[in-house]
């Protein structure tokens, strides 16, 4: 069951469009941080089952932020949202355990199908 | 097939060339025809490297896929390029070359939907406009009295070549040597044997200029010659070439006939020369030690 | 990231063009790996919007007093017309062009410098219109480009155009990162905005946040 997300991204547009779309889905309980720092001390209190992050992002990096979240919780479940769609940056982030990449801006279909993604691995988890 | 815009191409003075994504040609004007001595009818439909494998490179490919991938304009300058079409010159308007030099610019076609269909290449005839800039370009770079490089073409050049020889380790060789007793044979035989006897020494040294050698007038009497690509032992050949051919013969001119000899020295730029400034210092150390020695004669800085 | 354009466009909407930069520039960054054929990664860079008379003292506290700087310059026209500066400084200039291997296949008698100035301007040319076509496509637009300016450095204050410094216009500045494996080379791209087209980017950005309120 996904009930807690977490959004983290430092443009306000970019985290009002995550919500939208995965409100028109279902209601979950959802925190916001506007950098990698903010991200991950609301990770560690708020336990999601979920994070969306963005990676260029002051202060701490999404990539820092997520190596991070993966010495506190190795199964955390994340999706990477950024406008960097190098092969490089692709190949580290999937070496990092990220569950997806989305290109920015991001298309409706795509942030709910990779919510579905989610919701199939946190249950498949919840059986073993 | 006399709308508007196909008459403006066709008699417009620029060449226009229609390429799609696959570099295939889908419109050759006039202009192109006429130059190329190729019809539209057989160069359409065809990859334009079969026609000009030339433009297979690098640097052409880049601005193209540019083109197709942000709808950018490029410019292909003549001076970084020179030409992107090998055509012959229209007219040598002074100067040798070997192709008309081109400046051509591309930028991007859309269809309705505002995808980019093809790139257009506008290709305009430069020529006469270089040759002038090229005549103007050495008028400022040569000694009036003389014809040789002047000093400051020599500087900036000697600069140039360091640079080179520091990023590719090519050998690099100083000559400079200047007239014995000019100060002399001005007083004796005047001023106007004097401007003589300068323009013989580069008569008589003329002739042992490879291509690349840069031969300038720094001084009064005072030359200095670059060889680039040049090691020591060759330095030293050339620079007895200009001793001798100097010494060999008289110079006679309004009924005044004297033997001129000039002094040399010769110096390698190697890694202890940090700047030309300190290449500059050893070769006039070494003609320094050539006057002192006697004159006449050549002095290597080793 | 801060902003002095407050008094005219909204924090809302200065946070949405930010967006539409950001990820301008990603999809440019990829896809020009792929034309200058450098294996690279380009940063996405840092933005800042200044107003013109802020630039004197961002460009001197960025570059610092006197350093040499190679630039390139170029005029561009859609819904938002402007100009656009590509920073290097001459170190970074050298090492970019000696990476593009450009070196390579210099004509003889080509002096290295003239080689450097064509060379940034045509590599300008395209970094200046990667980044603007993709901002120019997501906000639905065509642009149309004047041919590139070499600019000397030395002449940094006198080359500009009159407005660029004390003007009214806006400029927004991206730091751009081009890391190679064998070096980084910093180089900043300054879009100077004419402020007549702010009225385009305000729609531009409200349309941009309609998608996601």
């Amino acid at each position: 069951m996904i009930k807690k997300i977490l959004i983290v991204d430092d443009s306000i547009v970019a985290r009002m469009g995550i919500k939208k779309f995965i409100s028109s889905d279902a209601s979950y309980e959802i925190r916001e941080a506007s950098d990698g720092l903010k991200g991950f001390e609301e990770f560690k209190r708020f336990s999601p089952d979920l994070t969306f992050l963005d990676l260029t992002m002051p202060v701490m990096s999404g990539i820092q932020m997520l190596e991070e979240m993966k010495k506190v919780d190795n199964d955390a479940l994340a999706i990477v949202i950024t406008a960097d769609t190098q092969p490089k940056t692709i190949e580290k982030v999937k070496e990092l355990g990220a569950l997806t990449l989305l290109r920015k801006p991001p298309k409706k279909e795509d942030v709910l199908n990779a919510l579905s993604k989610a919701k199939e691995i946190k249950e498949s988890r919840v059986k073993k | 097939m006399n709308k508007i815009p196909d008459q403006i191409c066709n008699s417009i003075n620029m060449g226009l060339v229609l390429l799609d994504n696959e570099f295939k040609v889908q419109y050759w004007n006039q202009w192109m025809e006429l130059h190329s001595g190729i019809s539209a009818e057989n160069i359409t439909g065809s990859v334009l490297f079969e026609y000009f494998p030339n433009l297979n490179d690098r640097k052409f490919l880049r601005n193209c896929k540019s083109i197709f991938a942000f709808g950018n304009y490029s410019f292909l300058s003549q001076k970084l390029h020179h030409y992107v079409f090998p055509f012959r010159p229209v007219s040598s308007f002074g100067y040798q070359f070997e192709y008309m030099q081109q400046s051509c610019s591309i930028f991007p076609i859309r269809n309705g939907n505002e995808k980019i269909k093809y790139i257009c290449i506008a290709v305009r005839d430069v020529t006469e406009i270089v040759a002038y800039e090229y005549k103007l370009l050495d008028a400022t770079r040569r000694d009036y009295l003389t014809g040789v490089y002047n000093r400051k073409y020599l500087e900036d050049r000697l600069r140039d070549e360091f640079e080179r020889h520091k990023r590719y380790g090519t050998p690099l060789c100083l000559i400079i040597f200047d007239v014995d007793n000019f100060k002399n044979i001005n007083d004796t035989c005047g001023h106007l044997y004097g401007d003589f006897v300068l323009r013989e020494v580069v008569a008589r040294v003329e002739s042992g200029l490879r291509n690349t050698d840069i031969l300038a007038r720094y001084g009064g009497e005072e030359f200095c010659c670059i060889l680039p690509e040049t090691d020591l032992k060759s330095a030293l050949e050339v620079a007895e070439r200009f001793r001798e051919g100097i010494a060999s013969e008289e110079c006679k001119f309004q009924g005044h006939f004297k033997k001129i000899t000039v002094s040399l020295g010769v110096a390698r730029l190697d890694e202890t020369i940090l700047n030309t400034d300190m290449l500059f210092k050893k070769a006039d150390d070494a003609l320094y030690r050539a006057k002192r020695e006697g004159k006449n004669r050549v002095v290597s800085a080793g | 990231m801060t902003s002095s354009a407050g008094n005219v466009l909204s924090e809302l909407q200065i946070d949405a063009f930010k967006e539409i930069i950001n990820i301008a520039f990603g999809d440019a960054a990829a896809s020009l790996s792929e034309v200058i054929e450098l294996h690279a990664t380009l940063n996405v860079p840092e933005i800042k919007i200044l107003h013109s008379k802020e630039l004197r003292e961002f460009i001197n506290k960025a570059f610092g007093a006197g350093e040499d700087l190679h630039i390139v310059e170029q005029h561009y026209t859609s819904k938002f017309k402007g100009i656009a500066y590509l920073v290097f400084s001459r170190n970074s200039g050298k090492l970019f062009i000696s990476l593009l291997e450009e070196y390579r296949d210099m004509p003889a008698n080509m002096s290295i410098n003239l080689l450097e100035k064509e060379t940034l301007t045509e590599v300008g040319n395209i970094i200046i219109g990667a980044c603007i076509s993709k901002i120019a496509e997501l906000l639905l637009d065509v642009v149309s480009y004047l041919p590139p300016r070499y600019i000397d450095g030395k002449y940094l204050y006198e080359d500009m155009p009159g407005n660029f410094f004390d003007g009214e216009g806006y400029a927004v500045i991206l730091k751009t990162i081009f890391q190679f494996e064998k070096a980084d080379i910093t180089g900043f791209l300054f879009l100077l905005i004419n402020m007549d087209s702010i009225g385009k980017i305000k729609e531009a950005a409200d349309k941009f946040i309609a998608k996601y309120e």
